[in-house]
């Protein structure tokens, strides 16, 4: 007998779209996130503890203690890391997950980046491949997404290069000074333009109020719910049928298997304030893993058993690897006396995607868009230029004059995939519960950093070209990249040697356990890559209706 | 109450108001100190940080102490006593490195510590015990327009209070 038809591990973007979808189909259904379930204004305003800066900690979960992983650097040594760390490559923890604190840019990835391989070939070392589907399987998902989460901007398919049908429910954020600076050099160049998408209310829709524009966005909740994700939208709509049940601070700790290796449900372990953690078992006829990408693969790792001995879904052995996220190649410049910042937010209001692909001599490319409303301690930290005296009263007269003039523009590098970027199980350093840690080693492909030093001269390109009165910009470093764009680790292919999910999502060999996050990117395209996401949670979501 | 004892000494909260206002100097507008800034890092060590207290102390002793003995200009003046410029010269050798030599624990991290929490209790959010009146706001033109968290907000709170949320 089962307890549920359904458990959803996650209420992240993915998880949350997945609940209501099966749940407004009629599924009972069980969500399971490890977090907890903060309001608004439960999520910290404190600009040294966010998901922006994290210096000495952060507003969502997983709480520092307790929850370590292991980082390997490149030359082997290892790290035990707490989530503050940016090696830990956080993404809020939470009800909601990142979208709780995202930039909200959502984005369709471009036909071009379905097909990577076929149309770049597979640089050595590299595991970079096609996608099982194409942009026009996609494209109808997409829609979904942008209509039922909330997504905002310019109807503009032929300057973003991938095709739409009907217009976004929202219209575009207004232009600021920067934007229309930004377009001036931009056309100067010859470069297209546009205002980019977000998952944002630019005018109240679906019941909620439209952004205030308060320009303290990124890194935090929103002050008027205008920042949409699933938490929003879908998870309260799968919570209003009656059938969905949510149970926060729930850490699964494997998903469970009969001795014919078939999925039956979940044991997880409950926090409690009071007492220690309860294990509970719960039984379902299908499951939903949409915990990320590091974590999906450390449960699926976790999740061994004489059945399945190298992990569940992993007789091709592609759990955990080809972890990835965006490098973030830019350039600052000091804009002219006379045009200033205006502070008005969120301030991601003009992108082009010129340079996401054809680029000689280099593979694949990136978006690159202006950024987010700066908090002053970062802008202090991270945007000041090399030659500036660091320190003194040439310094804080430098950034009192620097700080609304000066334009960031910077985008996602399309990264090209390693099969040793990956996630493994840490034997020796335990979570709270006593389970394994996820154990990130690796790095990018280093055609990574060439496409990355190619987007950063492209970033200067556009910022000369506007008139800015000194530029600067940091080279890219070879590292291991995943963090919030986090990405590739249960990859989907029609081949079940070389990727651990089918082009639907479910897994490989298990007719009823699926994947919703993502761990499916085969590549995560030149661009934020939440919408994709969302997307394929919608689609993957209808697939697991028919169990 | 026992968390408003003070963690630094007379003498270390000396050293440490001259150097932030070295590192954030007065202008027309307030220096790191005049905003709050040891008031931050109080408030950070008792919050988070308790257990790297002692070390820090122990590096402004020494930075003290180091300036104490080799000031060649004025023998026995305590880097608080010293010319803008005389203090200008230790923290620029503390920066480079130059310090090690002389104490283990006037390094070039010691510096960036320094430098970091001067700059968070400087440009941080005013309900961190710094930027009182959330004067580098003002200084810079940011003004997240949340009710109740504007900029002029914080004018008549006192430091370390959070506006209520609306």
């Amino acid at each position: 007998m089962n307890d549920f038809d359904v458990i959803v591990v996650g209420a992240g973007l993915g998880g949350g779209i997945a609940a209501g979808v099966l749940a407004e189909a009629g599924q009972r259904v069980l969500v399971l996130e490890r977090g907890r379930d903060l309001a608004n204004d439960q999520i910290a305003r404190d600009h040294l503890r966010n998901h922006r800066l994290s210096l000495y900690g952060h507003n969502t979960g997983p709480e520092l203690e307790g929850n370590p992983r292991t980082y390997v650097f490149p030359d082997g040594y290892e790290l035990e890391v707490a989530p503050n760390d940016g090696l830990y490559q956080n993404n809020a923890m939470t009800v909601g997950g990142g979208a709780r604190v995202w930039g909200m840019q959502a984005w369709r990835f471009l036909p071009q980046d379905f097909a990577m391989a076929s149309r770049y070939g597979v640089p050595t070392g590299s595991s970079l491949a096609d996608w099982p589907i194409d942009y026009g399987e996609l494209a109808p998902w997409y829609e979904r997404a942008e209509y039922e989460i909330g997504v905002c901007g310019e109807h503009a398919p032929e300057r973003h290069g991938a095709p739409r049908q009907r217009p976004f429910p929202m219209p575009a954020v207004p232009d600021s000074p920067s934007s229309i600076w930004l377009r001036a050099g931009a056309a100067r160049l010859g470069w297209s333009t546009f205002t980019p998408p977000l998952a944002l209310n630019s005018r109240p829709y679906l019941g909620r109020a439209a952004c205030i524009q308060c320009g303290e966005c990124i890194g935090f909740s929103c002050p008027t719910d205008a920042k949409n994700g699933s938490h929003n939208t879908m998870l309260p709509r799968a919570l209003a049928t009656g059938r969905c049940t949510l149970v926060t601070r729930a850490q699964v700790s494997r998903v469970d298997t009969d001795e014919r290796g078939r999925v039956i449900g979940v044991t997880y372990l409950r926090e409690q304030d009071t007492r220690s953690p309860e294990e509970v078992t719960v039984r379902s006829r299908s499951v939903v893993l949409a915990a990320g990408a590091i974590e999906t693969a450390r449960l699926m790792l976790l999740s061994k058993s004489t059945a399945h001995p190298d992990g569940l879904g992993n007789t091709s052995g592609h759990v955990g690897r080809h972890l990835q996220g965006h490098y973030y190649p830019g350039a600052l410049g000091l804009m002219p006396k006379g045009v200033l910042l205006d502070g008005i937010g969120p301030g991601v209001n003009i992108a082009t995607t010129q340079f996401n692909h054809g680029n000689p001599g280099v593979i694949g490319g990136a978006m690159l868009a202006n950024e987010f409303v700066k908090l002053p301690i970062i802008f202090w930290r991270s945007a000041l230029p090399p030659d500036v005296p660091r320190w003194g009263l040439a310094n804080k007269k430098y950034v009192r004059d620097a700080y609304r003039r000066t334009a960031h523009v910077q985008g996602p590098v399309q990264e090209i995939p390693s099969p040793d970027s990956r996630v493994t199980l840490d034997f020796r350093v335990k979570d709270r519960f006593g389970l394994p840690v996820a154990r990130l080693s690796g790095t990018t492909h280093p055609e990574t950093l060439r496409t990355a030093q190619f987007m950063r001269g492209k970033a200067e390109a556009w910022l000369k070209a506007a008139g800015a009165e000194k530029i600067w910009s940091w080279p890219p470093e070879l590292k291991l990249s995943a963090g919030q764009h986090q990405a590739g680790t249960c990859r989907m292919g029609d081949d079940p040697k070389n990727s651990v999910t089918d082009r639907t999502g479910r897994v490989h060999g298990h007719e009823n356990l699926f994947v919703a996050d993502g761990s499916v990117h085969v590549t995560n395209g030149g661009f934020n890559p939440a919408l994709t996401i969302m997307a394929l949670a919608f689609r993957t979501a209808e697939q697991a209706r028919t169990i | 109450m026992a968390e408003r004892v003070p963690l630094f000494s007379l003498a270390e909260r000396a050293t440490l108001s001259a150097v932030l206002d070295r590192l954030i100097p007065a202008d027309d507008l307030a220096g790191a100190v005049e905003v709050g800034g040891i008031e931050y890092i109080e408030q950070l060590f008792r919050r988070e940080r308790a257990s790297e207290l002692a070390l820090f102390r122990e590096g402004l002793q020494a930075f003290d102490q180091l300036v104490t003995r080799e000031n060649p200009n004025r023998a026995g003046a305590a880097f608080a006593d010293l010319s803008t410029e005389a203090q200008d010269h230790w923290l620029a050798r503390m920066e480079r490195g130059e310090l090690r030599a002389e104490s283990p624990r006037l390094t070039s991290d010691f510096f960036e510590q320094l430098l970091n929490l001067a700059a968070e209790g400087f440009y941080a959010d005013p309900a961190q015990g710094g930027n009182r009146g959330a004067v580098s706001w003002r200084m810079l033109g940011y003004d997240p327009r949340i009710p109740g968290r504007r900029t002029d907000d914080w004018t008549n709170r006192s430091a370390g209070e959070t506006p209520s949320p609306q």
